[in-house]
């Protein structure tokens, strides 16, 4: 079967004072292409390094991590950046936008770097704007925005490349519970229309009864995978 | 990006307010610094461009004696055959003496004009009558005005102020120190203080002639071949001209290098103060600058991670780092340059310079103005405010370059664990 993304005897060593820690030990993963699948965890339990791993931010000690039939350990930092820019859409627990920048500047990031031309950068922004519901605070600064509505903005950050692989670390871990819900109907909405595959941590055990597949990390083994 | 660049600024409005404070002043001091010591040389050498000389060599007696001709101020008899010594120094392009009298003048012997002896083989080309656009033109020449010949007898070139004082023309005669002299030209002189200079010009002989001490001078003009030949000449010329130490005579030796010392002492110092500060001031902002882009870095950690999850290469990531620290020395700079051009500007024009009074001795009652000022200009600060400009943009694009090197070297994960 093709699996969208595979990890192989993964082990990710960190050395802190002298001391090793094993984050991620020995792991082995398959995610189906479009599936949706839940790493949960204690904390500490190497969940926010297995996707960074996915995600390309980082690289493994050993093993191989394979996603959309790329090696990411082969590839160079450049073109890890460009396998980021073109294939991943990154979501974080505490959103991460930039305070300064409209909703809208803040979606057009990634394009920022590139020569991409003002107004079609802009279009695109709108539309997944629109998709996350919130083209009318489009204009709007982070700062005036509720955490739910700043975690709309930045999941439409991460859906502006149209990324095939969404992976989203803890991105109810700053609501509360309602809002959280909100902010995963968008997600399973977004999962159905767009067909992506989806790789999100989570600590909230409810949501791991919901979720199609389910990861389980115990000191960064692979305790449970159910499907 | 530039717009990022400049929002990220304006976010930290007070940080980047202060590093651009800092970058201004830094400039500023350094810019006023190099001009004003610009201007200065520029003054220093213009008396001696006007006279073509690079030495003027003098003896200065303790006492003023007084008399009905007398040599001008507190300057001593040079004997004359020292110039031909002189002239025969290696790297002496060429030298010549001028005697410079004051002299009782007018019909009553009642009045007192400054009178410069000058030798005709020299007169164009060396001394207070030089011909060109930076010192003397006749404005009579058209109708016969001419320059002393050496064979001329009791003629005088008379200057264009002193000549209209007394309504002097061509061909007017003149008494001084009891004699008649006709006037055979009339000098225009360009702005600025001139070496020896004096109201009127006889020939060297006649000059001699008045003062009775036989075949003296009182000042020597040496134009040397190149700057190297001066520093030599000036040594050996203290073993030609000898002075009477025991007397409290002192031998000048005076050169556009030594004479800003003799009437701007105290701005000297000032000067030479105002550029160690200027240069610790420019390394303490420098650090500072460092200082502050790089916590800046560590201060956007997980803004720089965020930024590289999103798909930015690490090089962009620095680009943007460096841009920011680059505005900062730039908008500093231009602001500091101009600031301290305008201070060069405000002091050179507010502050004036007189020519040492052994080189320019007008007495204390002298009717025509007598050339003494000194030209500050500010030509060749040009450069040095480029200069000072380039200091301050180095100094935000080298932090800029430092913190963009330690944010693009960010590994992605890591940056993105920091609060
Ligand atoms: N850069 C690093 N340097 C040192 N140790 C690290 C680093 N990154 C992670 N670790 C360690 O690896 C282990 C796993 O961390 P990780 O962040 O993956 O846990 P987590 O499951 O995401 O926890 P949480 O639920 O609290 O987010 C932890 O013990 C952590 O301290
Ligand atoms: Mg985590």
């Amino acid at each position: 079967m093709d699996y969208h993304v595979e990890l192989k005897r993964v082990t990710r060593v960190f050395a802190k004072n002298g001391e090793q820690i094993r984050a991620l030990d020995g792991v082995d993963l398959a995610v189906a292409r479009g599936s949706w699948t839940v790493v949960v965890g204690l904390s500490g339990s190497g969940k926010s390094t297995m996707l960074s791993l996915i995600g390309g931010l980082d690289r493994a000690t050993e093993g191989e991590v394979w996603v959309a039939g790329n090696d990411l350990g082969k590839l160079s930092s450049d073109a890890l950046a460009d396998f980021r820019r073109e294939k991943v859409g990154f979501v974080f627990q505490s959103f991460n936008l930039v305070p300064t920048f409209t909703a809208l500047e803040n979606v057009c990031l990634p394009f920022v770097p590139y020569k991409v031309a003002r107004a079609q950068a802009e279009k695109k922004a709108l539309e997944v704007l629109e998709q996350v519901g919130m083209l009318a605070r489009a204009n709007h600064l982070p700062g005036e925005l509720s955490g739910g509505e700043q975690q709309r903005v930045a999941i439409a950050r991460a859906l502006v490349n149209d990324p095939e692989l969404l992976l989203a670390d803890e991105p109810t871990g700053e609501l509360d519970t309602r809002t959280g819900e909100k902010v995963l109907e968008l997600l399973s909405k977004l999962h159905r229309e767009r067909g992506m595959t989806i790789v999100m941590t989570s600590h909230d055990p409810r949501i791991a009864e919901q979720a199609p597949a389910v990861v389980r990390l115990e000191d960064g083994r692979v305790v449970a995978h159910a499907t | 990006m530039l717009q990022y660049a400049l929002k990220e600024l304006t976010r930290r409005k007070s940080r980047s307010l202060l590093v651009i404070f800092g970058i201004v002043i830094c400039t500023a001091l350094l810019a006023s610094a190099l001009c004003i010591s610009q201007a200065m040389r520029n003054a220093a050498s213009q008396p001696f461009q006007s006279a073509n000389a690079d030495i003027i060599i003098q003896r200065e007696l303790a006492e003023c004696p007084f008399a009905l001709v007398k040599h001008a101020g507190k300057l001593g008899a040079i004997p004359e055959e020292s110039i031909q010594q002189i002239r025969e120094l290696p790297g002496v392009d060429m030298a010549a003496g001028v005697l410079e009298l004051w002299v009782t003048s007018g019909p009553d012997e009642t009045d007192r004009a400054v009178v410069t002896g000058v030798d005709p083989d020299y007169q164009h080309k060396l001394g207070p009558t030089k011909q060109g656009e930076d010192c003397c033109t006749l404005t009579d020449h058209e109708i016969g005005g001419r320059y002393l010949y050496v064979t001329d007898d009791h003629t005088c070139l008379v200057e264009e102020p002193y000549a209209k004082k007394h309504g002097l023309k061509l061909g007017s005669t003149l008494l001084l120190g009891g004699e008649e002299f006709t006037v055979v030209g009339t000098l225009r002189a360009a702005e600025g203080a001139r070496i020896a200079a004096g109201e009127i010009y006889v020939t060297l002989r006649d000059a001699q002639a008045m003062l009775g001490e036989g075949e003296v001078v009182n000042a020597v003009l040496v134009r040397a071949e190149n700057q190297k030949a001066a520093a030599e000449i000036e040594k050996k010329v203290r073993e030609i001209v000898k002075v009477d130490t025991d007397q409290g005579e002192r031998l000048a030796l005076t050169t556009d290098s030594n004479v800003m010392s003799s009437v701007a002492g105290v701005a000297i110092l000032a000067q030479s103060a105002n550029r160690w500060m200027a240069g610790l001031v420019v390394l303490v902002v420098f650090l500072l600058v460092v200082k502050s882009s790089l916590s800046s870095v560590s201060e956007r950690m997980r803004e720089i991670g965020t930024m590289k999850a999103l798909g930015w290469r690490d090089r962009h990531v620095a680009r943007l780092l460096a841009l920011e620290s680059g505005l900062v020395g730039l908008i500093g700079g231009l602001i500091g340059t101009g600031a301290g051009y305008g201070a060069a500007l405000g002091y050179t024009s507010s502050t004036t310079l007189r020519l040492p009074a052994l080189l320019n001795s007008y007495p204390a009652c002298a009717k025509t103005p007598p050339p003494l000022d000194m030209q500050f200009s500010l030509a060749g600060c040009g450069p040095l405010v480029v200069g000072a400009f380039l200091v301050a943009l180095s100094i935000g694009v080298l932090s800029g370059y430092l913190a963009a090197r330690r944010a693009g070297k960010l590994p992605p994960a890591e940056a993105l664990r920091r609060v």
